[in-house]
């Protein structure tokens, strides 16, 4: 199905699962740019992680032939959001200048819907005030708004950096380029398994990866219409 | 009232107490929100826009960030001591500034314009877009001290905001909140 292309921009993420090798470098990038606090084990023993990105670690064959596969799983971004119509107050919404679901934390009141809504299990309800252990507190992005108790958060695209990125190139008058916006996670990703871009924009890396054979997206069939594309890992793509 | 009337002495008593304490902790936090919304009034300098405005220095002068990205800037010491350690040296407001100068400490200015802490607003788009200073900062060229002059809630932004061309994508929660 053609997509047409509206106002803004479309922004995509490319996630190619040949390279990703399970490190968690953007798990660790994310929390840093995001001011996610770190769940103690105990609270994530209680099912309370709170990484804005998860890597899903999946065995595969008998031993002594086993391989593991990684699947890193953060918001997708859905053009047809599940989360979007439950949300009582409108604090899960759909921004239809950058494509994205945008979380508007101050007018949250923590029903939760969203979460329960969400197919892809990453949308995040801070039960407590968010704790940083010292000296961490002093590394807090101000970019980014510390989420208080009561309130639901997901991974945003990093949209302080689009936006950040889009108010300089509207500055010096010229139009945004490919490349200019890179989330947190697609900067520190070692094997450049992450791939970011504006899938309008018919010269972004993006637009030119997609359609690719590999590629497939998570649960497709719910009609959620994922931003993020995923493209297979296994050996019958090694070396393609 | 009946329910009063069959409390004891002793319990009316205590019943007093509570309801002039509770009284008296409703003064009192209302004076601590008086006392920091007008915390603007209380410099550590008695610096007037006005004399430097009149003198015609610029507000990108000494802001020099507002042109260049989201915060517009307080000027260092340094900036000031850049004049002052010729003009106007007799007077005991710059000799204190000469005092933070000497010491090597920053002025302790004390905030005018507060936004709340998930608004993230970028002076260098306002400006880009030709919006005056005095816009939202009012007739800051005329005041000997600068004080708020419009309440920057979020209908104040958003009338502005959508008489834009462009009002749609201005009118998206994330030109603000993130």
């Amino acid at each position: 199905m053609a997509e047409e292309r509206q106002q803004g921009h479309k922004w995509t993420m490319i996630v190619d699962l040949d390279k990703c090798t399970g490190c968690q470098a953007c798990v660790v990038a994310c929390h840093a740019e995001n001011n996610v606090p770190s769940p103690s084990e105990d609270e994530i023993i209680r099912g309370r992680a709170n990484h804005w990105i998860r890597i899903e670690r999946y065995w595969e064959g008998e031993y002594p032939n086993v391989k593991a596969r990684f699947l890193p799983v953060f918001c997708q971004q859905c053009g047809n959001a599940p989360c979007e119509p439950v949300c009582p107050v409108y604090a899960s919404y759909h921004s239809v200048e950058e494509n994205l679901n945008v979380q508007v934390y101050n007018r949250c009141v923590g029903t939760r819907y969203c979460g329960n809504n969400c197919p892809y299990r990453v949308r995040i309800f801070n039960f407590w005030a968010p704790h940083f252990d010292p000296p961490l507190e002093q590394q807090l992005n101000p970019d980014v708004t510390v989420r208080g108790p009561g309130v639901m958060e997901k991974c945003t695209f990093c949209i302080q950096r689009i936006r950040r990125a889009r108010e300089q190139a509207n500055v010096e008058g010229r139009p945004l380029e490919d490349g200019e916006v890179q989330p947190a996670c697609v900067q520190s990703c070692p094997t450049d398994a992450l791939i970011f871009g504006d899938k309008w924009d018919e010269n972004s890396r993006v637009a030119k990866m997609i359609p690719h054979e590999r590629q497939f997206k998570l649960l497709e069939h719910l009609g959620t219409e994922p931003a993020v594309y995923y493209l297979k890992g296994g050996e019958t793509h090694v070396g393609e | 009232m009946r329910r009063l009337a069959s409390l004891s002495l002793r319990q009316r008593l205590i019943l007093g107490v509570a309801v002039v304490g509770a009284g008296a902790l409703l003064v009192a936090l209302l004076a601590i929100v008086i006392a920091q919304t007008s915390a603007a009034d209380e410099q550590p300098l008695a610096f007037s826009h006005k004399t430097h405005a009149q003198n015609g220095i610029q507000c990108q002068f000494c802001h020099t960030g507002v042109a260049k990205g989201p915060v517009a800037g307080i000027p260092s010491v340094e900036k000031c001591m850049g004049c002052h350690t010729y003009i106007a040296t007799d007077s005991p407001e710059i000799q204190k500034l000469q005092g933070y100068w000497e010491r090597q400490e920053p002025i302790p200015w004390k905030r005018v314009n507060i936004q709340p802490s998930y608004v993230y607003f970028n002076h260098s788009s306002h400006v880009a877009a030709g919006v005056s200073c005095g816009s939202c900062h009012g007739a800051v060229a005329e005041m000997t001290v600068a004080k708020p002059v419009v309440e920057m809630n979020m209908g104040f932004c958003l009338d502005c905001h959508a008489e834009q061309e462009n009002k749609d994508a201005l009118w998206d929660c994330t030109v603000c909140h993130r």
